[in-house]
């Protein structure tokens, strides 16, 4: 059917701005979007409300005492940014991590893998309307901070790997409370499924929405969950093993379609592959040293290295450029989010509102980790 | 009686009828904190008062309390008069409803047909809200009130039709006295369906609540709207659920009519009403929410024929019990 | 490249040798440098053929995926730093362009890798370098009216007084 449209009748588009305060934007993110109706035409990202000039301070602090900085970047998931920087230096020094250190760094990573992973169910439930999946998730993300603070002394901003190793021991009883959370968590799984994942309505508003092929995706450098959603399957926790990771079975989740349900659901069963490689790591927890011996003051050899590992976001990068000295001469971070976001505008275009919300919250950003 | 007396109890039963609509957002209000609080493995209010019975009040005291801000580009009139006309239909429908055979404010022939006409004039202050606000949010929010709350007037209307047809009267006092023997609920059982979803959508709740959907538009229509007039909008919202509510017990759930222990039939039909207020808000705290395109479909391509199939069943029905076929 | 889905994306499809040969093959012509150190292959080149080299990298050897973006501040020289990934063989390989400090211009190469807009924009404000042919290199993450480039050496950073 078509409707005629007299030449005196005119449309305009509207331009509507999201942010840098609104419910669902993750944090100071602000995009102005240009609709015809409600359907997106254009959007444009602003970011930098939260820059912090991190990779300025680190450069004019010491290795170690600029470590803190790097908790602060991407806030909820702190530990994956310290074992990135930690490699990257052991990389270029050469040093020799203890098995005990790379085990209860895995733990300690996958732990707070899934806490990410469960914001974003909570937040995706929140952006579809949906509020209870967000307190369950939060339910179960407080048991999993609870077990960071016990080994690492804080919730959040943990500053607990060092190079070589870490600060200090897994605490007595950690174990029992960490093997309860295991015990506990599958069967938490299946109730945020039966909230979720195969409610209709969700179905209905998350498929065929946002999709993102898997050629665009490689091209804008999309990764992590992201990338896999498109069906890639790239993980770079299989791709380059670190950190001991070759050591266990897991499997990588991917998407067929690429659309928004596709990277909701790759992230739902990363946790349970996260709960995989936790409890054979606990199981095989070997004794011996928490931390390699290394000299008080980090004076690395002169040279360049780019580490990646894979962060709870995609591609976590760190590339250090020394010169010898106790400062770094160059640190540049490679944070996931800021190069996903990239991949918002051909998600969206053609699509609605609604559907540019969710599209927005299956990308999962940081602003911590965008702005820097 | 004098013209002054008249007036006086004209005034008190006002009063009384304020009183109670107020009282009853409140216990709603209450009640909605409390019973998603605790589906969503929390306690819900807990500090004010003995079990936080008292934060609702805390809260209404704060919002009037409030400064009243009208954004300078806004609409001033259109701005200042929407919550009023909102709040106003919400209030005129509540004379409609019988509690019991003989607690009803106006009693007239066709008050199911009234109640469903007064209570669609909320629409108009949702759009003015939207379009005074000059804040495209609202706009936006307005709009979508507008589009949801015409496209489900209509399978609501039908979906009571059904039960007019078999009662042979828009009298909701009569509809109820036809239920003694049987709830309306069995025999239409399918125009029941479609009434609690077509309410959901109409009373704009989840998986409807698409008007003031937070994640999108901020809070939609009222995106402007602070201290009292917001606390209009607030209070329609839940006086809306309590109509719904209690014309779904009316027509579908039989009233005041009682079954196995006897009780006032005012306290049947309180029962009853706040199971279905129960209802709506388990749908609340567990469903997502629609898109707008998907919200039309459900609208127009399910509910609307299944309305009609249930007329021509129940037409069907009747004409052949009378033998007026074959 | 097509992708398979459900493939693993983590063979070498040939050795490291054979890499060298094929990089040496592929840039034939160009002046640029091959080096390895701490594991990675690093091939530094001058600014002005950033794009030539890019593109052949990404045509003939598959580099699909820019990891990463970045730019080095030597003072008298800028370096624009490019981690490259190939899906396909699973090497990695990071390119060093060196430009002119006075005068830091290096061609962009969003039409090749489109995510690389931010990353790009990002070391614009840093170091102060023009990507040429980028569309909308304005300011990122600094504010309005921010003067100076502050990943610069140069640059000093406001010291407390106390």
């Amino acid at each position: 059917m078509t409707i005629e449209v007299s030449d005196d009748l005119r449309t305009e588009l509207m331009e509507i701005n999201f942010g840098p305060h609104h419910p669902s934007t993750h944090g100071i993110f602000r995009f102005i979007a240009t609709l015809d109706g409600e359907v997106v035409v254009d959007i444009e990202p602003y970011i930098g409300y939260l820059h912090r000039g991190i990779e300025k301070l680190a450069e004019n602090k010491k290795y170690m005492t600029g470590f803190p900085l790097y908790d602060r970047l991407d806030y909820i998931a702190s530990l994956t940014y310290e074992l990135c920087f930690c490699l990257a230096l052991e990389k270029l020094m050469e040093i020799e991590v203890p098995e005990r250190a790379q085990f209860i760094r895995v733990i300690l990573v996958e732990l707070q893998r899934i806490s990410t992973h469960l914001i974003f169910y909570a937040t995706t439930g929140l952006e579809a309307g949906a509020y209870t999946p967000f307190l369950y998730a939060f339910r179960e993300r407080e048991a999993i901070l609870r077990l960071l603070e016990m080994a690492t002394g804080a919730r959040m901003t943990t500053n607990y790997f060092r190079i070589g190793g870490v600060k200090w021991d897994l605490p007595e009883g950690f174990e029992k409370e960490l093997r309860k959370l295991l015990s506990k968590f599958p069967s938490r799984l299946e109730e945020y499924d039966q909230l979720l994942t195969g409610n209709e309505i969700f179905c209905q508003r998350m498929k065929n929405i946002g999709i993102l092929g898997p050629e665009i995706a490689i091209n804008i450098g999309v990764s992590g969950p992201t990338l896999r959603g498109s069906g890639v399957r790239f993980d770079l926790r299989k791709a380059e093993p670190y950190s001991g990771y070759d050591r266990f079975d897991f499997d990588i989740p991917y998407g067929l379609k690429g659309d928004a349900y596709d990277r909701y659901l790759v992230r739902l069963q990363e946790m349970r592959q996260c709960l995989r490689i936790i409890s054979q790591a606990i199981d095989g927890l070997p004794g011996g040293d928490f931390r390699a011996r290394v000299p008080k003051v980090i004076k690395p050899p002169a040279g360049e290295v780019y580490m990646r590992t894979e962060g709870t976001r995609g591609e976590l990068g760190f590339y250090i450029i020394s010169d010898g000295s106790a400062n770094p001469y160059k640190v540049k971070i490679r944070a996931p989010s800021f190069v996903n976001i990239m991949a918002l505008k051909p998600m969206v275009v053609g699509h609605t509102v609604p559907d540019l919300i969710l599209i927005f919250g299956s990308i999962d950003i940081v602003m911590g980790e965008i702005d820097r | 009686m004098s013209l002054l007396q008249t007036i006086l109890v004209i005034i008190i039963e006002l009063a009384a009828a304020l009183g109670f609509i107020m009282v009853t957002a409140l216990i709603l209000i209450y009640m909605l904190r409390k019973v998603m609080g605790h589906m969503q493995a929390r306690l819900g209010p807990i500090r004010v008062g003995p079990h936080g019975v008292l934060q609702t009040v805390a809260d209404a005291l704060k919002l009037f309390g409030k400064e009243d801000i009208i954004p300078a580009a806004a609409d001033k009139w259109t701005f200042r008069i929407a919550p009023a006309i909102v709040f106003t239909a919400s209030l005129a429908t509540f004379s409609f409803i019988p509690f019991a055979p003989n607690i009803v404010a106006v009693n007239v022939d066709i008050s199911l047909f009234f109640l469903l006409a007064i209570s669609s004039l909320a629409v108009l202050g949702i759009v003015m809200a939207g379009w005074g606000s000059n804040n495209k949010y609202a706009l936006l929010g307005g709009l979508r009130g507008v589009a949801q709350m015409i496209s489900y007037e209509i399978p609501l209307v039908l979906s009571t039709l059904g039960v007019v047809m078999m009662t042979g009267s828009l009298n909701l006092i009569d509809i109820v006295e036809k239920q003694k023997t049987m709830y309306n609920i069995v025999p239409q059982f399918l125009g029941f369906a479609i009434f609690i979803v077509a309410a959901l959508a109409k009373i704009n709740r989840t998986p409807f609540d698409l008007p003031e959907a937070e994640s999108e538009l901020v809070a939609g229509y009222n995106t402007e709207y602070s201290g009292m007039r917001w606390a209009f909008f607030f209070l329609a919202e839940f006086v809306n659920i309590f109509i719904i509510s209690a014309l779904g017990t009316i027509v579908f759930l039989g009233g005041w009519n009682g079954f196995l222990i006897s009780l006032p039939p005012w306290a049947w039909f309180m029962i009853k009403s706040y199971v279905l207020i129960f209802f709506v808000m388990w749908v609340w705290s567990t469903f997502p929410r629609f898109r707008a395109d998907q919200l039309m479909d459900v609208g127009w391509k399910i509910l609307l024929p299944l309305a009609l199939l249930n007329i021509a069943l129940t037409g069907l029905v009747i004409l052949l019990r009378e033998g007026r076929i074959f | 490249m097509t992708v398979k889905p459900g493939e693993l994306y983590q063979n070498r499809t040939f050795s490291k040798d054979e890499l060298t040969q094929a990089l040496h093959r592929v840039l034939d012509g160009l002046p640029y440098t091959l080096e390895e150190k701490v594991g990675e292959l690093f091939i530094l080149i001058d600014g002005p053929i950033v794009l030539e080299v890019c593109r052949r990298l990404n045509q003939e050897l598959k580099f699909d995926y820019l990891k990463g973006l970045t730019a080095a501040d030597y003072n008298d020289y800028l370096e624009v730093i490019y981690c490259l990934y190939s899906f396909d063989n699973a090497y990695s390989l990071i390119v060093k362009a060196k430009i002119d400090a006075l005068d830091p211009r290096v061609d962009s190469v969003i039409s090749i890798w489109t995510g690389v807009d931010l990353q790009e924009r990002e070391a614009a404000e840093m170091y102060g370098i023009d990507f040429v042919g980028h569309p909308n290199l304005k300011k990122l993450l600094l504010e309005e009216g921010f003067e100076g480039f502050p990943l610069r050496k140069s640059f000093q950073l406001p010291v407390d007084e106390k």
